[in-house]
């Protein structure tokens, strides 16, 4: 299991990577997160609504209550296309990392 | 399961028990509710399945940061939803009947929304006398004092600024004075003693985003009007001492524009928000 610490800046990223597929709310991502990183990542209910707030006060995404199968209501979420820009810039950054990174990995 | 939405509540506990926060512990349970489920489903014990989904859960602290620096627009759009949605599920619906609260129809809305906007008026109008005052005083003290008007007594160079301030100052009580006497009459609005039906809400809300807009640009212009408020300071200090004096009162004319561009752009906007918020207590 990866810790959260390290891995807090990338957040905002599987967030909207997931919503580029399709609009989605709040367990669903937690669920594919998971299931993507095969289990070596879980994130936090609190890590993600927090993810939420602050993408949506930037935003990068967008809200609307919709209903799940049982009948209760739901808060789902939409990336707008200021997050799709944004995404794209995250990547970038994380290519960059990945390669500064490296070089002083594996001695 | 109860386990689940026990913790949730202890959690919460010491948060503020805001409106946005409820929605989000309610969504937070369904979500936990459901994991909890399917981990049932994949064989967990119940231990294990409630100790997965608690341990899983994270830190409240994280969710206080984000939630609580909400603007209070979207806390209004949220209620709105909230409340609207709460009512229809209840099945509350205009028919019920609270005694003594007097139902709103739009036509008493929309008199409410014109009295604030009056009111903002007249009170940005006098703080604009009171302003223009001070402009005042402070342009005739500077030319009182000039060589060339020397000739005049003394005393009258004294006191002739300030008699013109009084006369600007007196009709800006005045002002004040009237503009609360004027609302006198929407107490009851302000103090949230009134109903209002689904509909009138809706034509409300809609009346609340065109506000919202002519409020925006509004601060824009006043905004505008108080950056360049000093150009005419730093361009009357170019003549000398008695033309950045000069500069000074024309910043505080132009200060009391903008003022009153803040005052009545945000008029509209505040009353439908009043009434939209206040109605909720005794509308449902």
């Amino acid at each position: 299991m990866i810790s959260s610490d390290v891995i807090r800046g990338y957040n905002d990223i599987m967030i909207l990577y997931l919503l580029l597929g399709s609009d989605s709310y709040g367990y669903e991502i937690s669920k594919n997160i998971r299931m993507i990183t095969e289990e070596q990542y879980i994130i936090k209910e609190t890590t993600l609504y927090s993810a939420f707030g602050r993408l949506e006060k930037s935003g990068f995404i967008e809200s609307y209550f919709g209903t799940s199968p049982q009948g209760k209501r739901r808060t789902y979420y939409k990336i707008t296309r200021a997050g799709i820009s944004w995404y794209k810039e995250k990547c970038e950054e994380w290519d960059l990392t990945k390669k500064v990174v490296n070089k002083f990995v594996g001695r | 399961m109860e386990t689940i939405s026990n913790y949730l509540d202890t959690m919460f506990k010491t948060l503020p028990q805001t409106d946005k926060m409820l929605q989000l512990k309610e969504e937070l349970l369904q979500n936990m509710e459901e994991k909890y489920q399917e981990l049932k489903a994949q064989g967990c014990t119940e231990n294990e399945a409630v100790g997965k989904v608690i341990s899983e859960f994270g830190n409240v602290d994280e969710l206080i940061k984000e939630m609580d620096m909400d603007s209070t627009e979207a806390n209004t759009q949220a209620e709105y939803v909230e409340y609207t949605e709460y009512a229809e599920h209840r099945g509350y619906s205009e028919e019920d009947n609270y005694e003594g609260i007097p139902m709103l129809t739009y036509d008493d809305a929309e008199e409410y929304i014109s009295g604030v906007r009056t009111s903002n008026l007249i009170v940005s109008a006098g703080v604009a006398l009171i302003l223009c005052g001070v402009a005042v005083l402070i342009f005739l003290s500077a030319m009182l004092e000039g060589t060339f008007l020397s000739w005049l007594p003394e005393s009258f160079r004294d006191g002739a600024p300030i008699v013109c301030f009084f006369l600007f100052l007196v009709p800006a009580v005045g002002l004040f004075v009237f503009s609360d006497y004027g609302m006198n009459k929407y107490k009851y609005i302000q103090k949230g003693r009134f109903r209002m039906d689904r509909q009138t809400r809706d034509e409300i809300y809609q009346l609340y985003q065109s506000y919202q807009q002519m409020a925006q640009s509004f601060t824009v212009v006043g905004v505008v009007l108080c950056v360049l408020s000093p150009v005419p300071v730093i361009a009357g200090g170019m003549f000398g001492d008695s033309g950045s004096i000069f500069g000074v009162s024309i910043l505080l004319i132009l200060v009391a524009i903008a003022i009153a561009f803040f005052i009545n752009g945000e008029a509209g906007k505040d009353a439908c928000k009043k009434l939209l918020k206040k109605s909720k207590k005794h509308s449902y």
